[in-house]
């Protein structure tokens, strides 16, 4: 065929319709791989040739026969192909032959069409008989490599692995298992693995058994004691399953037993050992805390719960000094002793950290809790004789007492620790109730601690610049450096929410270098702008900072980076650092002043006196902004408050030295202020703590008050 | 799953499978007794399933056509299925004798009947493997051997994905495939839905239920999201004989009468 004959230069004219007609009829019949547009090229051939046999003067079936041939061969094999081929043809060639011709030609399309089709179908179901064999073959193959497989495991197993009879009996056992139970091959096969066990245990897994069997269990697994030949008693983890036939009927049980009587019998140590502790032996941590667990869950409404702390006081200094034998003497003889005082019925007792004990009571009352526990108190304190000498031991205890319900246990023991450690901090050998707020904001505390070093990393904190002023005239002295904490849940937090955190857990150093760069920084910024008229930029060094070997290191890496100059900066030092713990004069202050720095003495309140400030070498000192909140908010200045700040004011002029005063934020302050002889102040009155382009019209001023 | 990986797989004809099931639809003679016993069940409540294969197989036709048209020389046919007539290396080998076929699909006798049909072709092979176990298809030795996974490849998941219920995590095995693939691969999927047709599917679905492979279908945004990470090739989702139709009267008045969403996606 030709694109030519498609187009209609066929000599039969309506051949491409026919052809088309064809198409559409048959292509919904069977899954041809073939475009609607190349089946009809196809199908117009095929047309073509039974035309042209139907209008020859000798009819020749062997163009329709293959006809028939070639439509099982263009896969029209569906079946309604044949159907819908025959339709088409006798509708649309009737008007073209007799009706005995078009018979015949029909029948020679159906007769090859049937001819091949048998033999596509023949052809089809042969290959796929071949691919099953094939398929069985290959699995076959894989069956006898898994036999081969699972003999290897049965024989070499250090599992014992038995195969028995539905009844239970042992038919084949491995060497392992023979081993395991001291019985030959031959004994075992007249037995059950019952048989081997030790009567109530027996009677137990036959019972399951026959539930496995049953279909109730699908496998069964335990741990058993088992008996040997010669009756010694062995424990073994046991696995029985049932092997089902093609039915899912229960075929043969395979049972597999592994020895565990070494594991078994350390692990009854352990698991003593793993719950108490080996020296008291109270509960420990884990175990005690489960059984407060139990003791809340258990606790109706209206019950109350107390949990006590006690701290041996000073334990450390003992083990210091003392043999380690000497300080485990104390610790039993005090567990001994609570456990005389707290009976089994009254309430449970744990060594929950090394120096510390914990009791809970259920059903508590206060007043319950405190008498117990001065009870324990007082009998703990009693001489303990250790190592020929006689220890006297205070405890310390912090008191949980509250309502059972929604009592979280770890909450409970912890509150218990914290008010362990006021007690501590109180002057310890006493106890401390918990109260909720100075716990919460204790942790409160604790968790921001927790949060700063990622909060440095992560940029979270900022810093502003606060104006000093001359008090008399408002001109501009100087800026303090102010470092906040934008917290992403708590908001905007200032240095006195945070500073001291830092200051005890030990991440000063590095929010303090944070904000000297920072300071410095600015400092070198303003300068290059505005020159000498920039005032000097104070900032405060944390007294961890101050006692720092390597601050001049720091303060030296810092400038030199920034390109500031140390003359622009002012530190600020706690009136603690001054002097050393002989009372000389701090060597920190002269290498501050060496390196150029001006040192201010800031957080000066009434009781750190400048008297002896005389010939240390200072720039000033800096009324804390506490202190000068003590004057008060009434139109008339608090009068004694104004002494205290006119004490501390005249000892400062005596020592020749200039005072400042932070935390100024009324007018009548600064008034009062001034007629005490403070020079400098800072605070709200004076301005607000600002962003640098905020304070930049000042320096260019000379004035806190630039008119913008 | 629990099939110890060392234990040979049931080579099991007493029961009808999807596989032979399929054959039966198309109108095929590679099937048993067993199957054509179910198929002539299904065809009583669901007469469109000879139409929902039929054009689900032209779909796969025009889908790989165009593959190859875009260059695509490579393909990994998962759940092919009994080899029939138009298989997926005679249509790409026909445009291009170098493509290269990895057919795949987790019934033995499947597999075994393709290894006969391809003996002789070194540009194919067929294995036995699950869709459901990535690393068994993608790691394997023979996959391995046959595809360059550096280079784009044709990823065939006709009318497999409804044989895999939820709990298989349907979406997390298409994104383990998709990982897999170089940028430049293509994906072509069917799937059956209940959006059309939906009486005679979820009889469909109520027959399969009990045999070897039971269907689920899904809706457009369920098929449309197993396409996550590709880019949609035109016309985007739609029903099998609207993808890429060779003629207007392919297409029909309802197109939704295949029950079968189709769509084509390239990796970027």
């Amino acid at each position: 065929m030709t694109g030519e004959d498609e187009q209609g230069g066929s000599m039969y004219p309506g051949l491409a319709e026919f052809a088309r007609l064809w198409t559409g009829a048959v292509l919904p019949t069977s899954n041809v791989p073939l475009s609607r547009g190349e089946l009809n090229v196809i199908l117009t051939g095929f047309a073509e040739l039974l035309m042209t046999s139907l209008h020859a003067e000798q009819f020749d079936h062997s163009p329709a026969l293959e006809v028939g041939r070639g439509l099982v061969a263009s896969q029209l094999v569906g079946p309604k192909a044949l159907d819908a081929t025959i339709r088409v043809l006798s509708r649309y060639l009737r008007s073209e032959a007799d009706d005995d011709r078009l018979v015949d030609l029909l029948g020679a399309v159906a007769g090859g069409y049937v001819d091949a089709l048998r033999d596509h179908i023949f052809l089809q179901q042969e290959t796929l008989k071949k691919a099953v064999f094939r398929a069985r073959d290959a699995a076959e193959k894989a069956l006898r490599a898994s036999e081969r497989r699972f003999r290897t495991v049965f024989t070499e197993s250090v599992v014992g692995i038995a195969i028995g009879d539905i009844q239970g009996h042992i038919v084949n056992s491995n060497l392992a298992m023979q081993e395991m139970l001291g019985y030959s091959a031959d004994e075992l096969r007249q037995r059950t693995p019952y048989d081997l066990m030790p009567r109530k245990d027996a009677e137990e897994v036959s019972t399951a058994y026959r539930k496995l069997i049953n279909g109730q269990f699908t496998s069964l697994r335990s741990e058993q004691q088992m008996l040997r030949s010669d009756n010694e008693p062995i424990w073994v983890h046991i696995a029985v399953t049932l092997i089902k036939d093609e039915n899912g009927l229960p075929d043969y049980p395979v049972v597999m037993i592994e020895d565990i009587t070494d594991l078994h019998l350390l692990q009854d140590r352990w698991s003593h050992q793993v719950a108490h502790d080996p020296l008291t032996n109270l509960h420990n941590r884990a175990l005690f805390m489960s059984k407060v667990e139990t003791a809340v869950g258990g606790l109706g409404p209206g019950d109350r719960i107390g949990l006590a702390c006690f701290g041996l006081d000073g334990l450390s200094v003992i083990n210091a000094g003392a043999s380690d034998q000497v300080g485990d003497k104390i610790l039993k003889t005090a567990a001994d002793r609570l456990r005389a005082v707290v009976d089994d019925d009254t309430g449970l007792l744990g060594r929950v950290d090394g120096d510390r004990f914990a009791l809970l009571a259920v059903r508590s009352s206060t007043q319950g809790m405190i008498d117990v526990v001065e009870r324990a108190m007082a009998r703990i304190a009693e001489p303990v004789l250790a190592a020929g000498r006689e220890y006297s031991v205070t405890s310390s205890v912090g008191i949980v007492e509250r309502a059972a319900a929604g009592s979280n246990p770890f909450r409970l023991l912890a509150d218990a620790e914290l008010a362990l450690q006021w007690a501590k901090r109180d002057g310890r050998a006493q106890w401390q109730l918990f109260e909720a707020d100075r716990g919460s904001r204790q942790r409160r505390d604790f968790e921001l601690a927790a949060q700063l070093p990622a909060a440095l990393r992560g940029g979270q904190f900022a810093v502003e610049f606060e104006p000093v002023a001359r008090v008399a005239n408002r001109g501009l002295a100087g800026f303090s450096l102010v470092v906040s904490w934008d917290h992403p849940e708590q908001g905007m937090l200032s240095a006195k929410d945070f500073l001291h955190l830092a200051e005890r857990t030990g991440h000063m150093l590095p929010l303090g270098s944070w904000a000297l760069r920072q300071a410095c920084d600015q400092a070198r910024e303003w300068h290059d702008e505005h020159g000498d008229r920039t005032p000097p930029l104070s900032v405060a060094l944390s007294d961890r900072m101050v006692g720092d070997q390597d601050l001049s290191a720091l303060l030296l890496a810092v400038l030199d980076a920034s390109g500031a100059r140390a003359e622009q900066l002012v530190l600020e030092v706690s009136p603690d650092m001054l002097r050393d713990a002989d009372g000389d004069p701090a060597e920190v202050l002269t290498v501050l002043t060496d390196l150029g720095f001006k040192v201010l003495v800031g957080g000066m309140t009434a009781s750190c006196c400048p008297h002896g400030f005389g010939g240390l070498p200072l720039h000033g000192v800096k009324l804390a902004p506490e202190f000068v909140a003590t004057l008060g908010e009434d139109d008339k200045p608090e009068p004694s408050a104004e002494r205290a700040i006119g004490g501390v004011v005249s000892a400062a002029q005596l020592a020749e030295l200039p005072v400042h005063a932070a935390g100024v934020h009324h007018e009548r302050h600064a008034v009062a202020l001034r007629e005490l002889g403070v020079e400098l102040g800072q605070g709200d009155w004076f301005g607000p703590p600002s962003l640098p382009f905020e304070v930049e019209p000042m320096i260019i001023a000379g004035t806190v008050d630039p008119d913008w | 799953m629990d099939r110890p990986d060392w234990a040979p797989k049931d080579v099991d004809i007493e029961k009808a499978s999807a596989a032979r099931l399929y054959d039966f639809f198309l109108g095929g003679s590679y099937n048993f007794e067993v199957d054509r016993e179910l198929g002539r069940k299904v065809a009583a409540v669901a007469p469109g399933v000879f139409d929902f294969t039929r054009l689900n197989r032209a779909f796969l036709r025009r889908a790989v056509r165009y593959l190859t048209e875009q260059g695509v020389d490579q393909f990994l046919d998962i759940g092919s299925g009994i080899p029939t007539a138009g298989n997926v290396h005679e249509i790409a080998q026909k445009a291009n004798p170098d493509a290269r076929i990895v057919y795949v699909d987790n019934e033995p006798v499947a597999v075994a009947h393709s290894d006969l049909l391809l003996e002789g072709n070194p540009n194919a092979v067929a294995i036995e493997a699950d869709l459901r176990d990535p690393d068994s298809i993608l790691g394997n030795d023979r996959t391995r051997q046959m595809l360059d996974f550096s280079r784009p490849i044709g990823l065939l998941t006709v009318a497999v994905y409804h044989f895999i219920p939820e709990s298989d995590d349907p979406l997390g095995l298409a994104a383990r495939y998709r990982a897999a693939l170089p940028s430049g691969s293509y994906l072509a999927l069917s799937h059956v839905t209940m959006d059309a047709m939906g009486e005679q599917i979820r009889q469909l679905i109520d027959l399969y239920r009990n045999s070897q492979n039971p269907v689920t279908a899904r809706t457009r945004d369920q098929f449309a999201a197993m396409f996550d990470g590709f880019e949609l090739v035109e016309p985007g989702v739609v029903f099998t004989p609207e993808w890429h139709p060779e003629s207007p009267e392919d297409v029909g008045e309802h197109p939704e009468e295949s029950a079968v969403y189709a769509a084509v996606g390239r990796k970027p």
